[in-house]
């Protein structure tokens, strides 16, 4: 009664599974900017999705995602757009360039070894980072006494961004910083991105928080924005070639997801900064401690269906 | 004199005992009800009534089988000593995307045992792995276990139930359950008498999956107007969050 059949995923699913599915990742999309990608393709292989289907789906459904989101942080005031744009021609490069990267590495036979360690120690070193850091910036708001107004010393990462040529001034984000930068990050994330077969957001994220210094609230929606062009073609381009986007289950997912990223908005506009980057770092290395223990412990079956992620 | 009789009689006897075996072999049937699914748009599986008729002392296995094709797998191995992940590819020739193996109890031992011509054992010996220095075997264990999980390998040992006998044939009565992954196409049933380990007689119908309405006109553009459908896959998305979007402005929820 509740089913619904899926014609290229070629199984029934339960709508209001996917429905619920769909909210559940848009609300995390909503408060963190990210696509979502690396929980949904997961989650849908679960319910009995085949693995390329479920990471082309996921795309499309992210397009409706991340366009709710985008106009919800565009209201707000927090969308760089010109960042944006700049990451994006950068994610571009990368993603072609990790395509042709992935296929020397498959040629060389080593690449799924090299993808999941790359997959470990990215959500590692990413999750902890800003988990520690988040946890000094809530002490430091809690005790307010300590604030003090003497400048940092300078460090040498900020003396590097300083001397880079092209210096741009980013209003939104209200940073100076060269635009050479984001291309740089946008090409690096996008590489990393085809690799492991996401769509990014995810490190996409800490980089503008860490290395481009923008504003967290202005990286969230600046992220949703630059996710949005990265998965509408990916979906064109595996509709075109694969036939693997299931327009239904898209759908279904979007019905939910769509709202889900107008709540997480809300909900992300009422927690502070340090609330959302230790949320973010806590889901980051939830990830990274699954994948960790996949790769540890003997699998149940030795075989696997080649394809997703 | 006697002997010549004697030699008649029991080449007569044996010439009917053959007749009548092979009358009996002739006898073996196989109805499905329905033949054709339909998948429609709320489609969540079927099941198909199987009903015919076998001699008296066999017990019926039943195999339900279909669309043989190419599946690409990925091995798991150790790499380094600790970690578990892909150590290579390897291919599945002629293999069923469906196999479900229906039987009764006394013929439980047929669904597993190495020797059976009917069970596992057959499909083993039916596909081809890519590259051949493979371990067969195990692979393909793995592999059933695999398609076990996904729910298109399917066995029941207590599917069949049989009728009293009468006129040395008994009739047999059992349901197939269709599960949702079962793809569209034209899929082989087929009954195997089996009598003291040794089958007597078969018969074999088929079986239709056909997408009709709404999955039909969706899979024709997905597949043949792919261009098209990514494009508008995207659009639908893009107004369906921008929809969302502005309905949620318009509560005044995002200011």
């Amino acid at each position: 009664m509740f089913h619904m059949y899926l014609p290229i995923a070629g199984n029934s699913v339960n709508i209001f599974l996917i429905f619920g599915l769909g909210g559940f990742v848009g609300l995390l999309s909503g408060i963190f900017g990210v696509g979502g990608g690396f929980l949904m393709t997961p989650l849908l292989m679960m319910f009995g999705i085949p693995p390329t289907v479920a990471a082309a789906t996921d795309s499309n459904q992210i397009v409706g995602a991340s366009t709710s989101g985008t106009l919800a942080h565009w209201r707000l005031g927090n969308v760089d757009f010109k960042m944006g744009f700049m990451l994006l021609i950068g994610g571009i490069l990368g993603g072609t360039l990790g395509v042709e990267v992935i296929k020397i590495l498959r040629a060389m036979g080593n690449a799924d070894f090299l993808i999941n360690i790359t997959y470990v120690l990215m959500l590692g070193g990413v999750g902890i980072y800003m988990f520690i850091d988040s946890v000094q910036g809530l002490r430091g708001s809690n005790a307010p006494a300590k604030k003090t107004t003497t400048p940092k010393k300078e460090s040498t990462y900020a003396k590097i961004l300083n001397a880079l040529p092209m210096q741009t001034h980013f209003e939104k984000s209200g940073v100076r910083i060269s635009l050479v930068l984001p291309l740089v990050f946008g090409t690096l994330v996008g590489v990393l991105a085809a690799i492991m077969g996401v769509g990014g957001g995810f490190i996409m994220v800490p980089v503008m928080v860490y290395m481009l210094r923008m504003p967290m609230h202005v990286v969230v929606g600046t992220s949703l924005f630059q996710i949005l062009f990265t998965c509408v073609n990916v979906t064109i381009m595996q509709s075109y070639s694969n036939h693997t986007v299931d327009f239904v289950l898209a759908l279904l997912l979007l019905l939910g997801s769509t709202i889900g990223a107008q709540v997480g908005t809300k909900i992300s506009k009422k927690l502070k900064a340090d609330q959302l980057k230790i949320l973010l770092a806590s889901l980051v290395l939830l990830v990274c401690v699954k994948m960790l223990t996949s790769i540890l412990m003997r699998p149940e079956i030795m075989v696997a269906i080649k394809g997703g992620h | 004199m006697n002997k010549k009789i004697l030699f008649h009689i029991s080449f007569l006897a044996g010439l009917l005992a053959l007749l009548a075996s092979s009358c009996l072999a002739a006898d073996i049937s196989i109805k499905l009800e329905p033949t054709v699914i339909h998948i429609s748009t709320f489609y969540n599986g079927s099941s198909v009534k199987l009903s015919g008729t076998i001699p008296a002392k066999a017990e019926a296995f039943i195999r339900l089988s279909g669309l043989d094709r190419e599946i690409h797998l990925k091995k798991k191995g150790k790499v380094a000593g600790i970690l578990w992940m892909n150590t290579g590819d390897v291919v599945f020739k002629d293999v069923p995307d469906t196999y479900m193996l229906l039987t009764s109890i006394g013929l439980k031992d047929e669904i597993d045992s190495p020797k059976s011509s009917l069970g596992f054992a057959a499909l083993e010996r039916q596909i081809t792995i890519e590259p051949a220095d493979n371990n067969k075997s195990f692979l393909f264990k793995e592999f059933v276990k695999l398609q076990r999980k996904n729910h298109v390998y399917l066995t029941d040992d207590n599917a069949v139930q049989y009728s009293t006998a009468a006129n040395g044939m008994r009739t047999f009565a059992a349901v197939a359950t269709i599960p949702p992954k079962m793809k569209p196409g034209t899929y082989t049933i087929e009954v195997f008498a089996v009598e003291n380990g040794t089958v007597t007689g078969t018969a074999t119908k088929t079986l239709t999956l056909e997408e009709t309405g709404f999955p039909k006109q969706l899979a024709n553009l997905a597949f043949n107007h792919s261009l098209l459908y990514g494009i508008m896959a995207v659009l639908i998305a893009l107004v369906a969050g921008l929809i969302t979007g502005v309905l949620f402005k318009g509560k005044g929820g995002v200011h």
